[in-house]
């Protein structure tokens, strides 16, 4: 969260400032990443990348404070993925069958990506076996930072709804931690 | 579902209050069942790893090509690459009006859907033209005479010469040779005033004679008086020479260049027209004999 200054570091932005820019991406892309890693494990990175493209078409023309920042940032998040999503179910893309996970082209720092943050992968791991709107609402609740009403207007729903979904996908959460027999992608039980 | 009505699933109310905080990140004192879940929620808000950092350059990348041309001598200044001969122009945002700040995409369809639609109306207009000029000169081929309308059109509010105010004396015909060998022309005569229906009556005008004759304007079942067509079907040197003999008298420059015939095939029958007939008639302008237009 940029806090306090955020209308300065918005207005620079939108002046033509690069530094201030990377400001306000490198405090929402962490956050729009893991959101996006939930929602669509495979093409969060495509996603993301589109929607900063989309939100530096409309930079100029953004009037609000964090909160209303934040919550266009992911309602373009949130439509880009749907977007994706629909372009999918045009477009099935065939599994690659004849290669094994092992002959797949790693990143030279994959090793050391591993290992970063092991928590959070699990957690995000987690969050993707929830239904999806369930896990939606959470991410946005905890890693966008949105309260009920804005989530409920994103959303198209009322806030009563949001509340209801957010309490249940705890619920399922919170059994799915009691089973004890989720296992991160990094091989650490929870 | 209303607020109010909670579902019997979401059991006594402290838990529901312990979930709140859950998502808000405000959690006091968490029962002991919900840890595992304020642990997991904890490590979705820690904070960012390398990896979610890494796209900063193509980000960075995209700022300067979507967001930073409205200034671009802003992020030139940020990485110290102005210097005293560096030319900054003097155009900022300041002086920018917001609509010129817009992207440049939405600017180029309007501006090629404007010009395709300029095209096809200078088509349709140019394509209406040539089908009234068609029109007009198939009935002038057809009938001898021009249709009421499109007549009182060709003649461009013009009226009939009366026979008093036409300077070319009676028997002598227009556009004749002078005696050195050069075509005079006469000059068209359009009186302002002088009805179309108040026709001379057995004159020996030309000009009044062609007004009388292409006056479309009175009714269908009137014609032209006798003795008015017979003189100027003798003027004119046949009773299929009357239209050219009168469009030539009428309009001698503006219709019928003589340089360049007119491209119907029926008005090559005019004199000094392209069919070389009529050449016998008294306007009839001599061969090699061009007039200056």
């Amino acid at each position: 969260v940029v806090g306090d200054d955020f209308a300065v570091v918005l207005a620079a932005a939108q002046g033509g400032s690069e530094e201030m820019f990377a400001v306000l991406w490198r405090d929402a892309n962490p956050a729009l990443t893991r959101y996006l890693r939930v929602l669509a494990p495979e093409g969060a990175e495509d996603i993301a990348a589109e929607t900063w493209v989309s939100v530096l078409r409309g930079l100029a023309t953004f009037t609000g404070d964090e909160t209303a920042w934040r919550a266009w940032l992911f309602t373009t998040a949130r439509r880009r993925f749907l977007d994706q999503a629909r372009h999918q179910r045009r477009h099935p893309v065939e599994p690659l069958d004849g290669i094994g996970v092992g002959d797949l082209p790693t990143a030279p720092d994959a090793a050391q990506l591993a290992m970063d943050n092991i928590a959070t992968e699990s957690a995000i791991a987690l969050l993707s076996k929830l239904p999806e709107q369930q896990a939606d609402i959470i991410m946005l609740r905890v890693v966008a930072g949105l309260d009920t009403d804005v989530i409920a207007e994103m959303l198209g729903t009322t806030a009563g709804n949001v509340r209801v979904a957010a309490h249940r996908g705890l619920r399922k959460l919170e059994a799915l931690l009691a089973n004890g027999g989720v296992t991160s992608r990094a091989g650490v039980t929870l | 579902m209303p607020d109010s009505q909670q579902p019997p699933f979401w059991g006594p109310a402290d838990h529901e209050r312990d979930l709140d905080a859950l998502l808000s990140g405000t959690a006091g004192s968490i029962p002991p069942a919900l840890r595992p879940v304020e642990s997991t929620l904890a490590a979705l808000r820690a904070a960012p790893n390398r990896r979610e950092l890494s796209n900063e350059a193509a980000a960075r990348a995209a700022f300067r090509a979507l967001a930073a041309p409205q200034a671009p001598w802003t992020a030139a200044a940020e990485h110290g690459t102005v210097n005293s001969d560096t030319l900054v122009l003097p155009l900022g945002e300041h002086v920018l009006p917001p609509a010129d700040r817009r992207p440049p995409r939405a600017a180029r369809h309007r501006r090629r859907r404007r010009r395709a639609s300029e095209g096809r109306r200078r088509s349709a207009i140019a394509l209406t033209s040539v089908a009234v000029v068609a029109v007009v000169a198939i009935a002038v081929a057809a009938t001898g005479a021009l249709p009421g309308s499109i007549g009182q059109m060709v003649s461009f509010g013009s009226h009939p010469t009366s026979a008093a105010s036409s300077p070319a004396p009676a028997g002598q015909k227009p556009g004749s040779l002078d005696g050195s060998g050069h075509a005079s022309r006469q000059s068209p005569r359009r009186p302002p005033t002088a009805a179309p229906s108040a026709s001379p009556s057995a004159t020996t005008d030309p000009s009044a004679l062609c007004h009388e004759f292409l006056d479309f304007s009175r009714p269908r079942n009137q014609t032209m008086k006798p003795e008015d067509s017979e003189a100027l079907t003798r003027l004119a040197g046949g009773p299929d020479k009357v239209s050219g003999y009168c469009f030539h008298l009428l309009w001698p420059s503006a219709a019928f260049p003589t340089q360049r015939p007119f491209a119907y095939s029926s008005f090559g029958d005019f004199p000094g027209g392209p069919g070389g007939r009529g050449r016998d008639y008294p306007g009839a302008i001599a061969p090699g004999v061009t007039t200056a237009r």
